[in-house]
């Protein structure tokens, strides 16, 4: 089984590449977080699992937050999603506030989140049964896009008979194929030995770009945030905050070489000090 | 390790199995048991193994071998009681097929298993409408869960049994009351046992619908309904048998026909030969429709095999 090293041609925009040297903060942001608080629980089992989060990603960005196990990352990714409500604090996209799930915002989630009873394809096809797309536009966009993640072949296959690697390809095609805004990441190469979650970085490097998708991602996994984002957003833990922003300056246009570029490594052991650094 | 053949050789020596540990490796026959000298571990057994897996000869072995254990005892029983004018009696394996081949030939048995598989279709049929829709409602909603659970464990200890006279006088003799008491006697198994398996649902999946867009109508048909499906028919194939307690309660009370008539009539002549077969055909019909529900689980859920 190769992963594929070409993401096809959905929804290329290239408009996107004007946005090549723009500086990050004066492009138009597509999410905004303001002010978000979540807190669990009251009396003395009370979490402030976020505190006073604000962030942006800007329309074509890749920004990620990193963050140890049970910062709060996770519960900040779910509240963009909708399906948990903050405490305090907005969400917007495009200016209109998130009060629930919707596929302007596609989610892959980390595993086990793909319909077992459903083909490959059936999967893909969901989110477009839900906007009650035609049978007919809804078998071509499934092609289409299974194209895209490379597993034409595995249309009619059960989860079950897949590897993890390529459920979670699956997981992403059934997330893009609605062409949502904003495409949500909730460590989605966690669950996947290292040689899958490397073919996927570039898989998913490759969607990115030339999808022009807007990407949040979460994620512990410090090389492969700096290896994929613009923006790293480092959080504490209890209560979560981000505590540092890195920018990442490789551009958009970046390969396997870069693992090995000095500047990489240095940034990456930057972002690892900032996560480990005693408070 | 061609550097230090002697420090290996010593070795070598302290393992050597004896020859009558040497012949039990031959046979690959391992017994639980303490650790031995010279051999390591604790031997995990083959029939004895915890949690183990039989081969399927081995399991249709073992299954033939309990049910001829079966019939040997009914055999032994009816020679010791053989003559007997009071007490225990048990008819011959003889007399009893000759019963049984007595009530087909007359129709009795085919009108019997009609009423009373009639009588289950109909009761068995609601109740499980009933547990699939309730239970599925109390699985997904958490306001359905916490209004319903506390009022279905009351009622759930009521013997169903305990209602039959209440029934006959609400609904008469007529079939009305029968089929109310297999409803009752089931439902509350059937909800609660399908609230547990609509519960069973991975919230992942719940969360992947509703990222995707699917309304609530649409998750719960299109992804609570589907996972729960083969637990469904697994609940269903596990409280029929309540079903049948039930109807035999029902029947006993007042009917014409039915299986559960025949043994009372029976009981009346002192027909040990009669009740036998009765009973017999009660076990059988048991066993197939376990396996149909088997086969329909099957069936129905190719990613669950």
């Amino acid at each position: 089984m190769t992963e594929p090293t070409d993401a096809g041609t959905v929804i290329a925009d290239p408009g996107l590449l004007a946005l090549e040297g723009v500086p990050y903060d004066q492009r138009p942001a597509k999410l905004e977080i303001r002010g978000l608080v979540k807190v669990f629980g009251s009396g003395a089992a009370r979490v402030v699992a976020l505190d006073g989060i604000d962030l942006d990603v800007p329309a074509g960005g890749f920004v990620s937050l990193v963050g140890v196990s049970g910062c709060g990352k996770s519960t900040l990714l779910n509240i963009v999603a909708g399906l948990e409500r903050p405490t305090d604090g907005t969400v917007t996209v495009d200016g209109d506030t998130v009060v629930g799930p919707g596929p302007d915002r596609g989610v892959v989630f980390q595993a086990y989140s793909l319909f077992p009873w459903r083909t490959v394809a059936e999967n893909v096809a969901f989110g477009l049964e839900c906007l009650n797309v035609g049978r007919g536009e809804r078998r071509t966009r499934v092609a289409e896009m299974l194209g895209v993640v490379g597993l034409s072949e595995f249309a009619d296959r059960l989860p079950r008979e897949l590897s993890g690697g390529m459920r979670q390809r699956v997981a992403i095609a059934r997330a893009l194929v609605t062409e949502p805004d904003l495409l949500l990441l909730d460590e989605p190469f966690g669950a996947l030995d290292l040689q899958t979650r490397r073919s996927l970085h570039e898989f998913l490097r490759l969607v990115w770009q030339r999808t022009g998708a807007t990407v949040l991602m979460v994620t512990h996994d410090v090389g492969e945030a700096v290896y994929l984002s613009e923006r790293v957003a480092v959080m504490s833990t209890r209560p979560g905050r981000v505590a540092n922003v890195v920018d990442v300056p490789f551009g958009r246009a970046r390969g396997p070489e870069l693992r090995r570029d000095e500047r990489f490594m240095a940034l990456e052991d930057e972002v690892d000090d900032l996560l480990h650094q005693p408070r | 390790m061609t550097g230090a053949p002697d420090a290996a050789a010593p070795v070598r020596e302290h393992r050597a199995a004896t020859p009558a540990e040497a012949g039990s490796r031959e046979t690959g026959h391992t017994t639980e048991g303490r650790p031995r000298p010279g051999s390591r571990g604790r031997p995990l057994g083959t029939l004895g193994r915890i949690r183990g897996q039989l081969s399927l000869p081995w399991r249709l072995g073992l299954g033939g071998l309990g049910l001829m254990g079966l019939v040997a005892v009914w055999v032994v029983a009816a020679q010791a009681t053989a003559g007997a004018e009071q007490g225990v009696r048990v008819p011959t394996v003889a007399a009893t097929w000759s019963a049984l081949t007595d009530l087909w030939s007359s129709g009795t048995l085919q009108s019997d298993l009609t009423a009373s598989g009639e009588r289950i279709l109909y009761g068995y049929g609601i109740s499980i409408a009933i547990g699939v829709v309730v239970g599925v409602a109390i699985g997904a909603f958490p306001g359905v869960e916490g209004g319903l659970e506390a009022p279905i464990g009351f009622v759930r200890y009521i013997p169903a049994s305990a209602l039959t006279p209440l029934m006959l006088l609400w609904l008469g003799v007529d079939e009305a009351p029968k089929i109310t008491l297999i409803v009752v006697g089931t439902v509350f198994f059937n909800i609660l046992m399908v609230a547990d398996v609509a519960r069973g649902v991975p919230r992942e999946l719940v969360h992947a619908a509703a990222t995707l867009g699917a309304s609530r109508r649409r998750i719960i048909l299109r992804v609570v309904v589907p996972h729960s499906l083969p637990g469904m028919v697994d609940v269903a194939r596990i409280n029929l048998a309540a079903g049948w307690l039930m109807l035999v309660v029902a029947e006993l009370l007042a009917s014409d026909e039915g299986l559960a008539v025949r043994i009372a009539r029976a009981t009346r002549f002192l027909n040990f030969d009669v009740m036998f077969a009765v009973l017999i055909v009660f076990g059988a019909i048991g066993v197939l429709s376990d396996l149909a529900l088997r086969g329909v689980r099957w069936a129905v859920a190719p990613w669950d095999r």
